[in-house]
């Protein structure tokens, strides 16, 4: 008996092992997922908790089920929604391509230096992940104030004579999330980067390209995988941003996240903040599926 | 030299890399239509020489010129040389065609004459139906052309060749010599071809230069090298080689006479050079210019036919008992340790087949070896 047991799992090793993850995430997943989606469809009570429950157990042998699109209609219905979406989306882009204009040079320069500065600049990159996140954002409202470090600087060389207003506007955002993302653009790419054979270069511009020419027709094309991951996971998380619109944006910038905490705490709307969240779930899937393509298609060649 | 100038003219190049110098200060030029090989081992800086005329490296000082006009601070997309790499540098993301095209889509020629002439290339190094394949669906051969095509397509004045077989297995790489040395005779392009493989240089080469810590040792034709070297160096890296030191005991016309003291023998050599008595020199002799024969102790007598020729009594004639043997079909090598303890390598033919497995030779004969003055070579040490 035990024989066959120990058998079986000689010959089911790999698929026992593969199944650990995968239910990990089926179960911390998808199952927040599916509460969510049903709260999404309740109704909104003064109760706790504070939404109608799907399935009402009456007298007859069947539940009676209650379910209601109204919580959807709503956030179609009322622009503030809509430009919010839009507005998250736009800033989370102009992020990701900031992050990428910044990233990618970094990244190269990171690639190209010779042994012990490479392993500096990259201990470099990856140093604020050993502080919190909140502390650094909260550096950043010193840094962004109308008393803070920049203001101080710009009024004591006399280019000001009154502070500007830094923080709480989009533009402290943008710094934010640029700041916060930076990393996860650079990683990427640099892996990407250290495994190009710089010889190509040397082909390249031996056949007669001159060095932008090379870039754009051999460097980007065999590191696009990495721009693409890089992008994503810029992007991603972007969007869906709460802590930074909300501590450096203040009350001036929509962003989603800032919406589905607010209809969350404040107005302890449960079923329209898991509505938002849903929506924005189904708006980023799809860059996760090209992501996905991207990958695999990688994978394959 | 010819009485055209030069295509190629180096003078004075130096490359400094920190405190190494990988090339010393050399002075080269090379003709339109050679096929110039540069052979050395690792590190004597033939490589950095070759991209250094790529552009790849800039001399710390010197001048290189192509068709007379200074390369130095020309780009390497504007020098007329192309470079084959000994990774060969295929773009892996690009199929075969418009890995061929890609140097001519930057000289900015049309599509359609672009098509011509890359089908053109292709099918010259007989990939046409291969043209939509990545490079990675290639055979290594396979791959070894489309370097070559992606080159030739710009019709450089010079190609430039890294270790052109060096990736490729021993069978692939006799047949694609032969096929380099046609294709460079057919387009008459200029070659110039970095190798560490000896035998690889001699097949290839119209001159070829050894190098040796960033300097030349000597340059000149396959057979110079080979028969006439001018140093130890030389001699050694070239093929095997006898080495006997010695010094000079008398001279005659250009014979000289010189005593060898490990093994107490005199041996006689012709040499034109400037060499006088007490001058201790080293005598080489290429093991197939050694004469073995079978020696009848009783009579005393050679029963060999090549008697004739060699029975000077100036001749170098040693008795000597096989100690190794090794047969490779064509040819066998021996190594014959003389009465006065010298081992020579010697080479013999294999003229007739042996079909009992027994050899006219074998381990522990008595055999006499012999080689003819003039087949010696004198280098001072």
């Amino acid at each position: 008996m035990s024989h066959r047991i120990s058998d079986w799992l000689q010959s089911h090793w790999k698929e026992i092992l593969l199944w650990v993850p995968f239910a990990w995430l089926l179960f911390f997943f998808l199952t927040p997922f599916f509460i969510v989606i049903k709260i999404s469809i309740a109704e909104p009570l003064i109760a706790s908790p504070p939404f109608s429950a799907l399935l009402e157990w009456g007298d007859g042998l069947l539940p009676g089920v209650s379910a209601t699109i109204d919580n959807y209609a709503y956030l179609w219905e009322d622009p503030l929604y809509v430009k919010t979406y839009f507005n998250s989306l736009q800033i989370a882009s102009v992020c990701t391509v900031f992050c990428l204009l910044i990233g990618y040079p970094m990244a190269y320069g990171i690639v190209r230096a010779n042994g012990n500065w490479k392993l500096i600049l990259l201990l470099l990159v990856m140093l604020p992940f050993w502080s919190s996140f909140l502390l650094r954002v909260y550096a950043w409202m010193g840094i962004l104030a109308d008393q803070g470090t920049i203001n101080d600087v710009l009024l004591w060389l006399g280019l000001i004579d009154k502070p500007v207003r830094l923080l709480y506007t989009e533009f402290a955002v943008y710094v934010g999330i640029v700041y916060t993302y930076l990393p996860f653009m650079i990683l990427p790419l640099y892996a990407n980067l250290e495994k190009l054979d710089f010889s190509l270069n040397d082909a390249a511009a031996d056949l007669g390209a001159r060095p932008t020419t090379t870039f754009f027709t051999v460097t980007v094309p065999l590191t696009w995988p990495g721009i693409v991951a890089g992008c994503l996971l810029v992007f991603i998380p972007a969007t869906g941003e709460f802590v930074i619109p909300d501590l450096l944006g203040g009350g001036n910038v929509l962003m989603i996240g800032r919406v589905l905490s607010s209809e969350f705490n404040a107005n302890r709307d449960w079923p329209v903040a898991s509505a938002v969240a849903v929506v924005l779930l189904i708006v980023l899937v799809v860059p996760m599926m090209l992501y996905h393509r991207v990958q695999a298609h990688e994978s394959n060649s | 030299m010819s009485e055209t100038s030069p295509l190629i003219s180096i003078r004075g190049i130096t490359k400094s890399f920190g405190n190494f110098i990988a090339v010393d200060n050399i002075d080269l030029d090379i003709n339109e239509g050679e096929l110039f090989v540069l052979l050395g081992g690792s590190g004597c800086g033939k490589t950095t020489l070759l991209r250094m005329l790529a552009g790849f490296e800039k001399p710390t000082s010197g001048t290189i010129s192509i068709e007379g006009s200074d390369m130095t601070g020309v780009e390497p997309y504007a020098r007329p040389v192309n470079m084959m790499f000994q990774s060969y540098a295929l773009f892996p993301h690009m199929s075969v065609e418009r890995n061929v095209g890609y140097g001519l889509k930057r000289e900015g020629v049309a599509r359609a004459e672009r098509k011509k002439r890359v089908d053109e290339m292709l099918e010259m190094v007989e990939l046409e139906q291969f043209s939509k394949r990545k490079p990675h669906q290639l055979s290594g051969g396979q791959r070894q052309r489309v370097a070559l095509a992606r080159c030739l397509i710009k019709r450089p004045k010079v190609l430039l060749l890294d270790e052109p077989l060096g990736a490729l297995d021993k069978r692939l790489r006799e047949q694609t010599q032969f096929e380099l040395m046609k294709l460079q005779d057919r387009l008459g392009t200029t070659f110039v071809v970095v190798t560490h493989d000896q035998e690889e240089a001699m097949t290839l080469a119209t001159r070829i230069a050894v190098m040796d810590q960033g300097k030349f040792v000597q340059v000149g034709t396959p057979a110079e090298i080979y028969e006439m070297p001018q140093s130890r160096f030389v001699a050694d890296f070239i093929g095997s080689i006898n080495m006997i030191d010695g010094v000079v005991k008398s001279i005659s016309g250009n014979t000289l006479t010189i005593h060898a003291e490990s093994d107490d023998a005199n041996y006689t050599v012709e040499s034109n050079d400037q060499i006088e008595i007490g001058d201790q020199v080293s005598l080489a002799i290429r093991p197939e210019k050694i004469h073995v024969d079978a020696y009848d102790a009783d009579n005393n007598s050679n029963p060999s036919e090549q008697k004739s020729d060699n029975t000077d009594k100036t001749d170098n004639r040693f008795i000597g008992t096989i100690s190794e043997m090794a047969y490779l079909g064509g040819t066998s090598t021996l190594r014959v340790t003389t009465r006065g303890g010298r081992v020579f390598q010697v080479t013999s033919t294999n003229r007739k087949r042996h079909l009992t497995g027994k050899h006219d030779l074998d381990w522990d004969d008595q055999v006499e070896i012999s080689f003819s003055p003039s087949n010696a070579i004198v280098l001072k040490s």
